[in-house]
């Protein structure tokens, strides 16, 4: 510029110093046609504090999906160990009421003697006319034996509740029957073998009569009562002293072993009987009715507790961006020639450092912080709309379209954090197999902040390399969510990332 | 309050409030480069306009922002460059030769011009006239320069300059001026 020192020129002088700085007032409306135009801050501004915080959210809900399904899981255990608890007390109840019934019984027949309420002649005989010695009574007392055992065993199942008292009554009467088929059977037989088995049902005066009629006609009947007998719940110790003292007689009489073993289970069947059929038993059934309470049976003994690991890991990543490049022109800028210029500047290096919560054998969950170093480098060229005229020889004029070359480079710097889940898919001996899905947010820190978000997806190899570390290896892609743009607006880049990921997990617990 | 060089790096950041405030600090001045330019204010407003989606556009490019003041000057006259090579036409021949300097005597009004009136004698001025006369004259300026600038020779540009400024005198002598000598 050498026009301030050309010759002092007074018409020129005239004008610079009257128009250099003229000014003049726009008119307000100009403004607002040129807002539009502006370019507007192309990353929203996100302060440091909202990151951290979006960092430690994902933290402690990650910390949370991990430890909410071992409380839940300890509180059911609580839960079940209620019922259990008072379900053993009622069955202690429910034993101690038996044995006192036991013992009452005993007592009784102690107290009370048989012949209350038996005659005592059918007791003295029989005593006195013992048992049958026919051989036939084997295969007859067999035959009985395996049918109480089987009705037996039904009334265990009774006491411990695993049925309704409706079933256990249902029980109770086919027992009953038994009883009664047994009389009858040893009646018609006339094969006695069990001379204090008295039919635990009141006997009808034909069966009292065929009975009888049985006993005279073998000789050694042992039925020879004629007392109505009554089987209810008022005359019970009556009817255990008789089975009581007719196992006594048949232990006495040292007679065949078939018919000891046979009383036994009578002897047993008996006492099974009178506890269902005793008033302290209702206490014990009437729990059962509850509906709120399941048994789920006894807590198991558990030697190994299953565990959820907690790790830590840190990686590190070199990758390689690739671009999803779209020109952003306009009428007034067309866009072309864009070139991304290679050479290392598409290489960047990724590291990672976070935690992984097992949710299950097969899902794990990851978050972490991380930090990317990416540089990227374009070329293009911006067709404007205003014109260049060019004469070189002074004798044309070249008209041409300005064109401007522009270059958008950029070395960026993001702090970030992700989430992501983990499924392992195959697990083999040595090494196991998983695909990682997830998202990250990362904020740029250097030049303008510019905030990204990509959708992370690997494949990894995990192997043990020690006692508590694993080692593994992901190839990743990482795809932006967003574009970045220089200020121009001009180019929109999606800096996408390929990197090949390898770290080390290391168990916590 | 930002000074100026604060605003100047808000308005890198695209940040809207500064660039109002950026607007309004320069406005004016830059109306009154557009006007020099053009030859009417209509003209004006749109070289205006478009040089300054451009300045906000390429602001971040300004390394030092001393210079602003500098800079935004330069951008509204190359954007009126370019407006004027969008609008080129074959400018008329003048019969320069027949542009006979006056010698007449008239009593020196040089005190009662306006720069309103010295504007509006520019603005009558062809558009190459125009162009060479401000960038030479007021914009400071050399012919090699002005000729890369408008894509012509020095010589061009020399001549420009001289019809450009012949012109005026002539116009100046019809109200009156003939001396530019202030007293």
């Amino acid at each position: 510029m050498s026009a301030l020192d050309k010759d002092k020129d007074p018409f020129e002088d005239l004008f610079r110093d009257n128009l250099f700085d003229f000014e003049s007032e726009p008119n307000d409306k100009l403004w607002k046609a040129i807002e539009p135009q502006l370019p507007a801050n192309p990353a929203r501004k996100i302060p440091y504090w909202q990151f951290a915080a979006v960092a430690v959210l994902l933290l402690l809900t990650g910390i949370g999906v991990y430890l909410l399904p071992s409380k839940m899981n300890n509180n059911s255990e609580a839960k079940i160990e209620q019922p259990v608890e008072k379900f053993a007390n009622s069955q202690k109840e429910a034993e101690k009421s038996i044995e006192e019934n036991k013992h009452s019984n005993v007592e009784t027949k102690k107290s009370d003697n048989i012949a209350k309420d038996l005659p005592t002649e059918d007791i003295s005989t029989l005593s006195s006319k013992n048992i049958a010695k026919n051989p036939n009574d084997a295969p007859n007392s067999n035959e009985l034996a395996e049918e109480s055992v089987g009705i037996s065993s039904k009334i265990n199942t009774a006491k411990l509740g695993n049925i309704s008292k409706k079933e256990a009554i249902t029980v109770e009467k086919e027992a009953i029957v038994s009883y009664k088929k047994q009389g009858v059977l040893k009646a018609k037989k006339g094969n006695r073998t069990d001379t204090g088995e008295v039919p635990p049902i009141t006997p009808t005066d034909n069966h009292q009569s065929e009975l009888s009629s049985a006993g005279d006609q073998q000789g050694n009947a042992i039925y020879n009562n004629t007392q109505k007998y009554s089987f209810n719940k008022s005359n019970t110790k009556g009817r255990s002293a008789v089975f009581s003292d007719r196992t006594n007689n048949t232990i006495n009489d040292n007679g065949v072993s078939t018919n000891n073993q046979l009383s036994e289970v009578a002897g047993s069947r008996f006492k099974m009987l009178s506890a269902l059929d005793s008033k302290e038993y209702h206490p014990f059934t009437n729990h059962f009715r509850t509906p709120k309470i399941r048994y789920r049976g006894p807590k198991p003994t558990v030697y190994f507790k299953e565990s959820k690991p907690l790790e830590w890991y840190v990686s590190a990543m070199p990758l390689i961006n690739y671009y999803t490049i779209t020109a952003n022109g306009n009428d007034a800028n067309y866009v072309h020639q864009i070139a991304v210029n290679d050479d290392a500047d598409r290489l960047g290096f990724y590291t990672q450092a976070g935690l992984v919560f097992t949710l299950s054998d097969r899902f794990k969950l990851r978050t972490g912080l991380t930090f990317t170093k990416t540089n990227h480098s374009f070329s293009y060229q911006v067709r404007t709309d205003s014109l260049v005229v060019q004469s070189p020889d002074n004798t044309g004029v070249d008209v041409s379209f300005a064109e401007i070359k522009k270059v958008y480079s950029q070395s960026a710097y993001y702090l970030g954090t992700k989430v992501e889940l983990q499924y392992t898919f195959l697990r083999g001996e040595s090494l196991s197999h998983y695909v990682n899905v997830g998202v990250e947010g990362a904020y740029k820190i250097n030049g303008s902040n510019q905030f990204n978000g990509f959708a992370n997806i690997a494949y990894g190899i995990t192997r043990q390399i020690g006692d508590n570390a694993y080692l593994f290896i992901e190839p990743t892609f990482s795809y932006s969510l967003n574009q970045q743009s220089d200020s121009n607006s001009l180019l929109l880049i999606k800096p996408n990332k390929i990197g090949f990921n390898i770290g080390i997990n290391f168990k916590l617990r | 309050m930002l000074n100026e060089q604060e605003l100047v790096k808000a308005c890198q950041k695209n940040d809207r409030k500064a660039q109002t405030a950026f607007y309004n600090l320069y406005k004016s001045k830059l109306m009154g480069v557009c006007r020099r330019y053009t030859r009417t204010p209509e003209e004006a407003e749109d070289i205006y306009q478009e040089a300054f989606v451009k300045i906000f556009n390429n602001i971040h490019s300004l390394e030092n922002p001393k210079a602003v003041g500098a800079w935004v000057r330069k951008a509204v006259i190359h954007t009126a460059i370019n407006y004027y090579h969008a609008n080129l036409k074959f400018q008329q021949n003048t019969d320069y030769e027949n542009i006979v300097l006056s010698n007449d005597d008239y009593p020196n009004l040089l005190s009662t011009l306006t720069s309103e009136e010295l504007l509006s004698l520019i603005n009558q001025l062809p558009d190459g006239y125009r162009m060479v006369f401000n960038l030479y004259v007021i914009d400071g300026y050399n012919h090699a320069e002005i000729g890369e600038l408008l894509g012509v020779s020095e010589n061009t540009s020399k001549s420009q300059l001289s019809r450009a400024k012949e012109l005026l005198r002539k116009q100046l002598k019809q109200l009156g001026i003939i001396s530019y000598e202030r007293t």
